[in-house]
């Protein structure tokens, strides 16, 4: 009876969560989101998202095989970087915006720092910053609308102008729901980075206009386009953001401070990318400066 | 006893259903029986058999070689067939003496007899603890006697006995704790008499039910003994958490428990103290999960020591299919043969074989730093962070990160979505440097 099996290192049993399953659960509650998107906006948003994910999906491929990688078992990743990008886009944006931005995320700020795992921005949040910067004059939003015109309920629920993914803000949350009930993500980072960024905006409110915001005005500030995107997707991205729980909780004050400040200051929009990418710079810092303490550290003998 | 709350650990199914409500059911196997003469830490026994000699169940077979060390007995009766190298569930090749069984199962003259215990000075104790050849059996086997003296032991203020079987698929502990509660507590009794100043702790999972009731009745009228329950989620029944949840003191890795007045024992070895004070009974045999999803009839059995694992798998109804991995011990620390022909020893807990689909076999993937090892941890340590320097063999700063300090429970390779071995990977890095600070 020798040698009848492998004889690997221990643990002998191993979770059965993989990042591949971990990344998949994200497509899922990203699509209840995406899905209504093309609901509202029609064939030209799916046709957004499709050519921002494949754009993502082609290039990961290509480059994993040209570093001699192996490209099994996260596939998914592109995908998400794909669908947050092409999620984040007005759907009247031209046909080669997705393209380019999507090329802009995988090649430059993933695969330049070395691929899954290793790099220091979150590709699609960045990459959708140069869109908006670089290309302005292509993706300005179509009709601004004010929360008055909307109506809280359609706000909420998304019937509204905006980005094809970011209007919907019950199925963001549903789908941030998800991932904190699958463990995939935990609730320390979009928690404290909306309670931060509220907690800013009405201070700011007072402090400026000398007004305390209502119930209603502080409903429409959480239905604002892209803000849960932003909190339960971008931000809780694993590879930027830290490692330790307390890590994450400092995190998320400093990215609700940032998008406040950022929300102050950009007059355009898209506080939310920048506060998650200038949060991006600090996380190492954070890390570092969050280093658990071990175990029975500095115990001496009492007896 | 403040309120401590421990951090770290998993979450998932832990296996226990498959064998926690099988009572434990004697096996007297008739084949050869194998003794490694290493079946605890420090120096391996020296036979004092020769080939040839028959023996009696208890009989001495091998003795103590030093003052770390324990003496091994003979668990059945019959013939010494050989003295040589046999292979053990680590895959380490080990001196061991090996017993033709004759499968009358004869025993030395007072063996299982009641002894008048009470009358007892403290040395006579520790001298049939030393006698029987207990060693903790929980994982790695440290001589009990020696554990029991320590260097000022009126300075013990908690004598814990750790019942909380964190490992998944483990019911064996259960099992003696539920069927033989009286005798637990009465070989915790002993202990305490040993240690004047101390109290007595069993600490259980607060999921056992039964066990608690059983045990809250029995220790009514025992003022020095207490209960105390845990959540059972591995690995909280680590020495280090447990002492911490019991006391409330934190120990790194370079004290030892009494440092902070505490000894803790496995249920299973305070057991076999009161069966081998009281009863005149050394433990000669010991209870062991068969469980997997392999086996048809999976069971805890109490069998001699010594015994070979197919034994075991025959009593348990065979295998059904091709394992996929074999585990002696626990799934998290145990080891893995690679075959089913090495013997029961002390520290047998369990057999446990699954099929290759039950393994989750995937490739390694890059690590994306989603933090869920450093949630694990209980060492409160940044396994990824570890595993980089390790791979870097950057000793200096592996160290700095408290790498040391592993308690090698392998909660991190569990959780690792990315697949990656860090508490082997991590438990290599520290034995090297363990060598060169020996070396030194």
């Amino acid at each position: 009876m020798k040698n009848m099996t492998e004889v690997p290192a221990f643990p002998h049993i191993r979770s059965k969560e993989t990042t591949a399953t971990m990344l998949w659960d994200v497509v899922i509650a990203l699509a209840p989101a995406a899905l209504f998107g093309v609901y509202r906006f029609g064939l030209i948003a799916l046709i957004i998202l499709a050519s921002a994910v494949a754009t993502c999906v082609l290039l990961d491929f290509v480059c994993n095989k040209l570093r001699k990688r192996s490209y099994t078992g996260y596939e998914p990743s592109a995908i998400v970087t794909g669908l947050i990008l092409g999620m984040s886009l007005y759907p009247e944006v031209p046909y080669w915006v997705p393209v380019a931005g999507g090329a802009f995320a995988v090649l430059l700020v993933k695969m330049l720092f070395g691929g899954l795992g290793k790099n220091i921005l979150n590709p699609a949040v960045a990459a959708l910053i140069v869109t908006f910067g670089g290309l302005r004059q292509f993706v300005q939003p179509p009709v601004v609308q004010t929360a008055e015109e909307v109506g809280l309920l359609d706000n909420f629920l998304g019937f509204k102008e905006g980005t094809i993914g970011g209007v919907s803000t019950f199925l963001l949350l549903l789908g941030g729901l998800y991932l904190v009930l699958c463990r995939v993500i935990s609730l320390r980072i979009p928690f404290f980075y909306l309670l931060t960024f509220a907690a800013f905006t009405v201070v700011f409110a007072v402090i400026t206009k000398n007004e305390v915001p209502d119930v209603q005005e502080l409903a429409s500030f959480f239905c604002r386009d892209g803000l849960l995107l932003g909190a339960f997707f971008m931000a809780t991205d694993t590879t930027t953001s830290p490692m330790t729980g307390k890590g994450r909780i400092v995190y998320g004050i400093l990215l609700g401070l940032l998008t406040g400040v950022f929300s102050v200051v950009t007059k355009g929009g898209h506080e939310v990318l920048y506060g998650v990418l200038t949060g991006n710079l600090f996380v190492r810092l954070i890390d570092r400066l969050t280093y658990p303490r071990y175990f029975g550290k500095g115990q001496k003998a009492k007896l | 006893m403040g309120k401590v709350r421990f951090r770290g650990g998993m979450c998932r199914k832990d296996g226990k259903d498959i064998t926690k409500e099988k009572p434990i059911m004697v096996l007297r196997p008739k084949n050869d029986t194998v003794y490694p003469l290493s079946q605890h830490i420090g120096l391996p026994a020296r036979p004092i058999v020769e080939v040839g000699d028959s023996v009696l169940v208890g009989q001495r077979i091998a003795e103590a070689s030093g003052v770390v060390s324990a003496h091994i007995l003979s668990s059945v009766s019959g013939r010494v067939k050989a003295i040589e190298e046999r292979k053990t569930a680590s895959g380490e090749w080990c001196e061991s003496i090996v017993i033709a069984n004759d499968g009358a199962y004869r025993t030395i003259d007072g063996f299982g007899e009641e002894r008048e215990y009470a009358g007892f000075s403290k040395a006579e104790i520790r001298a049939c603890i030393k006698d029987a050849g207990i060693v903790g059996l929980g994982g790695v086997g440290f001589p009990t006697h020696v554990k029991l003296t320590p260097k000022n032991e009126d300075s013990i203020q908690y004598v814990i006995v750790n019942g909380a079987e964190c490992e998944p698929y483990l019911t064996a502990d259960y099992r003696m704790m539920l069927e033989d509660s009286e005798k637990l507590v009465g070989g915790l009794k002993i202990l305490l008499r040993l240690f004047e100043n101390a109290k007595g702790v069993i600490v259980l999972d607060k999921r056992n039910k039964a066990c608690i009731r059983d045990l809250s009745a029995l220790i009514k009228n025992e003022p020095r003994i207490v209960l105390k329950k845990i959540k059972g989620t591995y690995p909280q029944g680590a020495e280090r958490m447990l002492i911490h949840k019991v006391t409330g003191r934190k120990l790194n890795s370079s004290m030892i428990p009494t440092d902070v007045g505490c000894v803790v024992n496995n249920a299973g070895t305070v057991l076999a103290v009161y069966k081998a004070v009281a009863e005149s009974e050394p433990p000669v045999s010991r209870v062991v999960t068969v469980s997997g999803n392999l086996f048809t009839r999976p069971h805890n059995f109490l069998v001699p020591l010594g015994t070979p694992m197919e034994e075991l798998v025959a009593a348990a109804g065979g295998l059904g299919k091709k394992p996929g991995k074999i585990v002696v011990g626990g799934p998290m620390t145990g080891r893995s043969p690679d075959s089913l022909n090495v013997p029961v020893t002390k520290q047998t807990s369990a057999l446990l074989v699954f099929s290759k689909d039950e393994m989750r076999m995937t490739k390694e993937s890059p690590c994306i730093r989603c933090g869920r090892c450093v949630a694990a941890c209980p060492e409160r340590l940044v396994p990824m962070h570890l595993f980089k320097m390790a791979e870097r063999s950057d000793k200096k700063k592996f160290a700095d990160r408290g790498g040391m300090e592993c308690c090698d429970c392998g909660a991190c390779t569990y959780v690792c979505p990315a697949g990656k071995n860090l508490a082997e990977t991590i438990r290599q890095t520290r034995r090297s440097i363990l060598d060169e600070r020996r070396k030194r």
